[in-house]
């Protein structure tokens, strides 16, 4: 025995950017390389088996195949600590999309048919890891800051508790709040005459920043383009029944617009999902199963808006013909 | 049971000055006034009726009471449960 904490790194269906990311914060961090024996990690060491017992597990990536969910389950059968790292892992993140479309059909449009031998088994739909297992530590965004990484892997090795924040982007962006005169959104994304000093909520156009976990330094709002919401919902609108993503942010709105934030909720709901394609406010979360339970379905809502969605489904099923007669 | 007062606090390190608060505050007076910096002030907390609609509405979660009603889960012990089993 080394006296070292065994980890190990799990890659699911991701892109390998939350396994850069933690690669790149062991090798930023002296200290974690003394205190962490990488067990297994195909991205870094050769061994191919996952070891009986794993003091930390890492999970990247969504669970698209029935590999994919065997893995997870080893990998929290296995581990003493289990880490959810990235969007993917933690609510389906980019990935996630995939639940949009039929996945046999879109084995039919790539590869003119619906297996292909010895590839891997296509689960009906996405899951986010979390969602599956219970897991113990769950470090969001897309892909998540190294910084994030270190500190949660020292705290670990030393016994204590990751410390959880508990604001929002807003609170590390530069932009000013201003209230909103006229309410009114703009669709698509702010253009050059957009003012860089001001909260883009306050000139009408969509910003998830206030709905979403703080931690990046908001560096999209810094540069022009508005939150996405890679960070994952703010806790509260995780854990609380109550709140949704959208239900959250239309409060916000409501009030800086000088509005009721209870009675003219459904206004400004109803507002956000003509303007916007109810997708765009679960970009990162579109497969999370905790924003689906939320009462009001919004989630649920986006989803079925994007399967029903005639363009969709006329060009896979186009697509579909196209390379099954290339054959 | 003594009464609680409220205490209120504005983490102004995450504040954006929106005043949100100071717009949507449900007590008659209103607790929140905008102070001369531009960050709300805790003008009245004696006047807040703990709606904690301004936590909902602040964007950056800046808004701490301290001292506020919780509601109390009462889980009876198991033991009692057990003698109530067979009551018809
Ligand atoms: S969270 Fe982002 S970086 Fe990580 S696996 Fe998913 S898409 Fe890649
Ligand atoms: S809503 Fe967006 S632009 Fe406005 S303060 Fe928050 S992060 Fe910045
Ligand atoms: S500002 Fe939003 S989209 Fe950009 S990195 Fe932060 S959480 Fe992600
Ligand atoms: S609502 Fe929150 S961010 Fe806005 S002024 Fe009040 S405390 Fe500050
Ligand atoms: S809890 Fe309600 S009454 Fe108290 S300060 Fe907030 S909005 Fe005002």
């Amino acid at each position: 025995m080394t006296g070292k904490l065994t980890l190990a790194l799990i890659p699911l269906s991701g892109c390998g950017g939350c396994e850069v990311q933690a690669l790149r914060a062991l090798a930023l961090h002296e200290d974690l390389q003394e205190r962490y024996e990488i067990v297994y990690w195909p991205l870094v060491v050769e061994e191919t088996r996952l070891p009986e017992k794993i003091d930390v597990a890492i999970v990247e990536g969504l669970v698209r195949t029935r590999e994919n969910l065997e893995m997870l389950r080893e990998a929290r059968l296995r581990s003493r600590t289990l880490i959810a790292l990235g969007s993917c892992a933690a609510w389906g993140g980019i990935g996630g999309s995939a639940d949009s479309f039929n996945p046999w059909l879109s084995m039919k449009a790539i590869y003119g048919r619906e297996k292909i031998e010895e590839s891997a088994e296509m689960l009906p739909r996405a899951y986010a890891a979390a969602d599956l297992v219970p897991v113990d530590y769950v470090i969001s965004r897309c892909p998540p800051p190294v910084e994030h990484i270190a500190l949660a892997l020292r705290a670990i090795a030393e016994g204590k508790r990751v410390p959880v924040a508990d604001s929002t982007v807003c609170s590390q962006c530069p932009r000013e709040m201003k209230p909103i005169e006229q309410l009114e959104f703009k669709p698509g994304l702010p253009g050059p005459d957009a003012d860089p000093n001001t909260c883009f909520l306050s000139q009408g156009y969509l910003c998830l920043g206030s709905v979403t976990t703080v931690g990046c330094g908001a560096p999209c709002p810094r540069h022009g383009i508005p939150c996405f919401g890679c960070g994952g919902p703010h806790l509260e609108i995780a854990e609380r029944r109550d709140m949704d993503i959208v239900t959250a942010l239309a409060r916000k709105i409501a009030t800086l617009a000088g509005l009721d934030p209870a009675n003219d909720l459904d206004k400004v709901v109803d507002m956000l999902l003509k303007t916007y394609d109810p997708r765009r406010f679960y970009v990162f979360t579109f497969a999370s199963q905790v924003l689906r339970r939320k009462p009001h379905g919004y989630a649920v809502h986006a989803l079925a808006s994007t399967r029903r969605n005639p363009v969709f489904v006329k060009r896979l099923e186009e697509r579909a013909r196209f390379a099954q007669g290339e054959e | 049971m003594p009464v609680q007062t409220v205490t209120i606090k504005i983490r102004v390190d995450r504040c954006k000055k929106c005043l949100n608060c100071v717009r949507v505050c449900t007590a008659f007076d209103g607790v929140y006034e905008e102070g001369p910096d531009g960050y709300p002030v805790v003008a009245r907390p004696e006047e807040c009726v703990q709606c904690l609609i301004c936590h909902t509405v602040c964007p950056t979660n800046a808004i701490v009471h301290e001292n506020y009603r919780k509601t109390m889960l009462i889980n009876p012990d198991e033991a009692i449960v057990q003698r109530y089993r067979n009551m018809i």
